[in-house]
């Protein structure tokens, strides 16, 4: 067709004459519908990616910051128990109370637990096997030791303490008794030496419930005296 | 009784199959190639299938307005990153013809003057004339007052005129005398 600007001008049928060849390829709906097909599942993909990657990150944040682990704390950590604290390294953490490897089960109200690779710290109160009197389940060759500010008892190897709740004897191979107003404080821990857990305790522990140095009984212990009627009974 | 996705791309085809023609050619002649075509046809497509929702009570007003604007996108990409020219400068016959869909583009004498119009001018002429907008239609896709595209109409009309008698003037003077 011939297309001048003398001639009657019609755009529409000269466009549609001069490219009729003009096609498109077969199949371009499928083809369309494919693409299409394939945007949407590389979309899902990324979504569910990012999902990943975010409860990845999120989700050990979120145990950690619940249960006191390392990754959403820094510092020292408090073991707490009534009106006593034990300050631990940074490298522990505090754990829980029912399923700390040493735990003996008897729950928060009743103990507590410190956890770091391979050491597990416990801190509970003993029975008092009179009412308002402290110290009568030492075991006899349990060795007296200063602690910090504070007069205590090493247990011998072998010694299994256990809580003032329900539960099983704590699993433990280093105990220390504090001596406290009313009931002792028992500090175990497994995985640790004697020297490392009395090192651990002077360093650490604070607390209004314990005697201070010089207290009667270490007085009485400095002149070579009995320093408490402690009975004889060994678990 | 189809279920739903397969319906809709049961009705899709259907529009490609009518349409798909009529888009192709207006994206001719709103980029450069044959090749620039064809892809902004399938973006333009790809688009109007993910919004087969909305597009569906009027798929053909739907896709003539994202055809304008992927074309417009691809403008706008042009004049950002501009294409180095000169590369087949020596090359001799292949510099002349870059791809048989070039060389069949070349044959389109109409679509050729078309590409030398105004942006706007050309714009309103693809929609009226090639895509059968009314001047409303026009107006809402290319985002401008119905008045302008009446007096880009006309003037588009009168420049393309203007721009084909010189074309077949110059070769009729080719055939003539010969170079």
């Amino acid at each position: 067709m011939s297309i001048h600007a003398d001639d009657e001008f019609s755009l529409r049928l000269a466009i549609d004459t001069e490219l009729d060849d003009v096609t498109p390829r077969d199949g371009l709906a499928d083809l369309v519908i494919a693409r299409y097909r394939k945007s949407r599942r590389r979309r899902f993909a990324g979504v569910f990616g990012l999902f990943v990657v975010f409860a990845g990150i999120g989700v050990p944040i979120g145990v950690a910051s619940t249960s006191g682990g390392t990754a959403a704390r820094s510092g020292p950590v408090a073991l707490r128990l009534g009106s006593y604290t034990l300050t631990l390294p940074d490298r522990y953490h505090l754990g829980d109370a029912r399923t700390a490897p040493c735990a003996t089960g008897a729950g928060a109200a009743q103990e507590t637990a410190a956890v770091a690779s391979g050491v597990c710290v416990l801190m509970f109160f003993m029975p008092p096997a009179r009412p308002g009197q402290a110290g009568q389940d030492v075991p006899r060759d349990a060795k007296q030791v200063t602690v910090g500010r504070y007069r205590a008892w090493l247990a011998p190897p072998g010694y299994t303490p256990s809580g003032d709740g329900p539960g099983h004897p704590a699993l433990v191979n280093t105990a220390l008794v504090i001596e406290g107003r009313g009931r002792d404080l028992v500090i175990g821990a497994s995985g640790l030496s004697r020297s490392a857990l009395v090192s651990l305790v002077s360093a650490g522990l604070s607390g209004t419930g314990v005697h201070g140095l010089p207290s009667e009984p270490c007085r009485r212990l400095a002149r070579g005296t009995s320093a408490s009627p402690r009975s004889t009974s060994t678990r | 009784m189809r279920d739903a996705p397969a319906g809709r791309e049961a009705e899709f085809t259907e529009f490609v199959g009518s349409a798909s023609a009529r888009l192709l050619r207006a994206a001719l002649v709103l980029l450069d190639s044959r090749e620039e075509a064809e892809d902004a046809l399938q973006l333009t497509l790809l688009r109007t299938f993910r919004r087969w929702d909305n597009a569906r009570q009027s798929p053909e007003a739907y896709s003539r307005t994202v055809l304008v604007n992927v074309c417009r996108e691809r403008w706008r990409h042009r004049a950002r990153h501009p294409e180095v020219t000169g590369v087949f400068a020596d090359t001799g016959a292949l510099a002349v013809v870059a791809s048989f869909a070039e060389a069949a583009d070349r044959r389109h004498v109409l679509v050729r003057v078309l590409r030398r119009l105004p942006a706007v001018q050309r714009e309103v002429l693809v929609f009226r004339y090639m895509l059968d907008a009314t001047v409303a239609d026009t107006a809402a896709a290319l985002g401008i007052p119905e008045g302008t595209v009446k007096s880009a109409a006309s003037r588009g009309l009168d420049q393309l005129r203007m721009l084909l008698s010189a074309e077949y003037e110059d070769k009729r003077v080719r055939r003539v005398h010969p170079r």
